[in-house]
């Protein structure tokens, strides 16, 4: 058998057809590009059912609450020979950055799980079910999660099995509970285990008193120890005799929804940056000098999409937007201050989503042919970066060249702003006070030298009396 | 002993559950999911059949306290019947 090499992005501006090398796992359609076009195949094996989905009056409904992703109907012929037997082609918005689910924090993955039960629930009652529960279909407009697929809709058939159960566990629910039983992020596990975490792994790490509850022995306990059943007489019943009856479905998602939106972290105390803002050397009148200099560089550069390096709790994602940027995307490790600002995003309905990063180790490209999830570079398209108080916590903090922080930095984006923390703060004296000082070129001077050897420097300004200075940058054209 | 478990919970699967549904996907829904979902519906039939006899059930009871004074009821409810 020969497995045929993933097509990769050539030149993004070409309107040449290239199949999106993510999207493989169901025949009955996949994912094309068109230029900037995201379109959707449906094959004949998938085309009764979606016919019918068609007709159930579901989609629109979805479409129109922003729980589903639009799509318009739109010629074969646009995708020439690529087309290879399809009955529709649906088109779709392009999204402005795809996030995956081992970058969420805690309450995105609690909101994605949310709203795929609540899709199973409304579809079931127009007859209507879900051939899967990826989590990587789900994807955020700002704090709100959208379902991305629409062809995971399938008709249903009374009696038919839950057939997404074991991937809704282990890609919504027992990543939730590692973090709700144990306080332990999800993050990390998630990222070397994409397809998520298993109920015999998760089932292994529980004490006993925790397998008492009904809820934890059937999705995790049962499951997890009948996963090793091998037995093929059973596995040939179950495929032929068993049926699973309409209410009992409903009531075992019901169930699981009621349980999953009850978890909170199991945290310990608040984590380092949770309570920065109150805490550290920042005084109000440096905050608000920061916030101006941003709000003034949005205004300026008009930005569509900012990314915000060390978001903490988002202020000046908020800032950004507020002075006209589209969309806000934060990064950063705490998984406290992420928690807080992606409640805030969802109070007050903002174009911001907060995800996890560990800038000195972005999440790579992946999966199969390591291009079925993509890297952070590789889904890098910023019109503009924001590092406030970042650098020093990368340079210092994790002994990355200052020269290699601001390449990176720059290359994220074609301007941007970036904050300089020099060695007489109080925080940079903090990082250093247990160790020796090997940061000699750690100063402004070469700070700006680096800047200056990548970028232009087109505003920069003191921010603090402990010397603190941010620079409005905007990278040379490549010629 | 885990084993012998296993199959009772298979065993009880297969019998409280009758007919198949035609069901065609891309995705293994795993023999863990399909065993715990089979135990769910096998419990729900339960559920439901206890629910149904209940009432028999508390009636039989409730019978059996009251059933002296009931006897009595009839009695002179079926005199005055037939007077």
């Amino acid at each position: 058998m020969t497995v045929q090499a993933p097509l990769e992005a050539t030149d993004p501006d070409s309107s040449a057809v290239r199949a999106e090398p993510g999207s493989f796992r169901d025949p009955g359609g996949r994912i094309y590009w068109s230029g900037e076009r995201v379109l959707r195949t449906v094959m004949p094996s998938a085309a009764e059912d979606f016919d019918y989905v068609e007709s159930s009056g579901l989609i629109p409904s979805l479409v129109e609450r922003g729980m589903l992703i639009p799509q318009t109907h739109q010629s074969l012929e646009l995708l020439g020979e690529a087309a290879n037997g399809a009955v529709y082609l649906l088109e779709h918005p392009r999204l402005d950055f795809i996030s995956h689910p081992y970058e969420w924090p805690f309450r995105a993955l609690q909101a994605a799980a949310l709203l795929q039960l609540d899709l199973y629930l409304e579809a079931i009652e127009r007859g209507v079910t879900l051939s899967d529960a990826t989590a990587y279909n789900i994807q955020f407009d700002g704090a709100r999660p959208l379902f991305i697929d629409r062809l995971s809709f399938r008709r249903y058939v009374d009696g038919q099995f839950w057939l997404g159960h074991r991937q809704f566990c282990e890609q919504f629910l027992n990543p939730l509970l590692l973090r709700s039983m144990f306080g332990i992020p999800h993050n990390a596990w998630y990222r070397g285990s994409p397809e998520g975490i298993g109920a015999a792994e998760l089932s292994a790490l529980l004490p006993l008193r925790r397998k008492f509850s009904w809820r934890v022995l059937t999705n995790v306990v049962m499951q997890g120890s009948l996963q090793q059943t091998r037995s093929s007489d059973a596995r040939k019943a179950v495929a032929s005799k068993l049926r699973f009856p309409k209410p009992a479905f409903v009531r075992m998602l019901r169930g699981l929804r009621t349980w999953i939106e009850s978890l909170h972290p199991a945290d310990r105390r608040p984590s380092t940056w949770q309570d920065y803002a109150g805490r550290n050397s920042y005084r109000d009148t440096e905050a608000e000098a920061k916030r101006k200099f941003v709000a003034r560089f949005v205004g300026e550069h008009r930005p569509g999409i900012v990314w915000d390096i060390g978001c903490n709790t988002g202020d000046y994602s908020v800032a950004a937007l507020q002075s006209g940027a589209r969309r806000a995307i934060g990064f950063d490790f705490d998984q406290g201050a992420l928690d807080l600002a992606f409640d805030r995003a969802r109070t007050e309905r903002l174009a911001f989503l907060p995800l996890f990063l560990d800038v000195t180790n972005p999440a790579p490209d992946q999966g199969w042919g390591q291009v079925e999830r993509r890297g952070l570079q590789a889904r890098a398209r910023a019109d503009a970066v924001l590092a406030l108080a970042l650098v020093h916590h990368i340079a210092i903090g994790k002994n990355v060249p200052l020269a290699a922080v601001v390449s990176w930095l720059t290359e994220l984006a074609p301007r941007g702003v970036v904050e300089f923390v020099p060695k007489s703060d109080p925080m940079v004296v903090e990082l250093l006070s247990l160790r020796e000082d090997i940061f000699p070129d750690y100063n402004e001077e070469h700070f700006v030298q680096c800047l200056q050897q990548r970028a232009r420097i087109v505003a920069s300004e003191a921010v603090s009396a402990s010397g603190r200075k941010l620079f409005a940058f905007e990278r040379a054209p490549v010629i | 002993m885990v084993q012998r478990r296993r199959a009772v919970v298979i065993w009880l699967a297969i019998q409280l559950t009758i007919f198949s549904a035609a069901a065609h996907a891309y995705l293994d829904p795993g023999t863990g999911s399909i065993l715990v979902q089979s135990f769910l519906a096998g419990v729900a039939g339960a559920v439901a059949v206890v629910s149904l006899y209940w009432r028999r059930v508390k009636d039989f009871f409730a019978n059996l306290r009251k059933s002296p004074r009931d006897t009595r009821d009839r009695a002179s409810s079926s005199r005055s019947d037939g007077s």
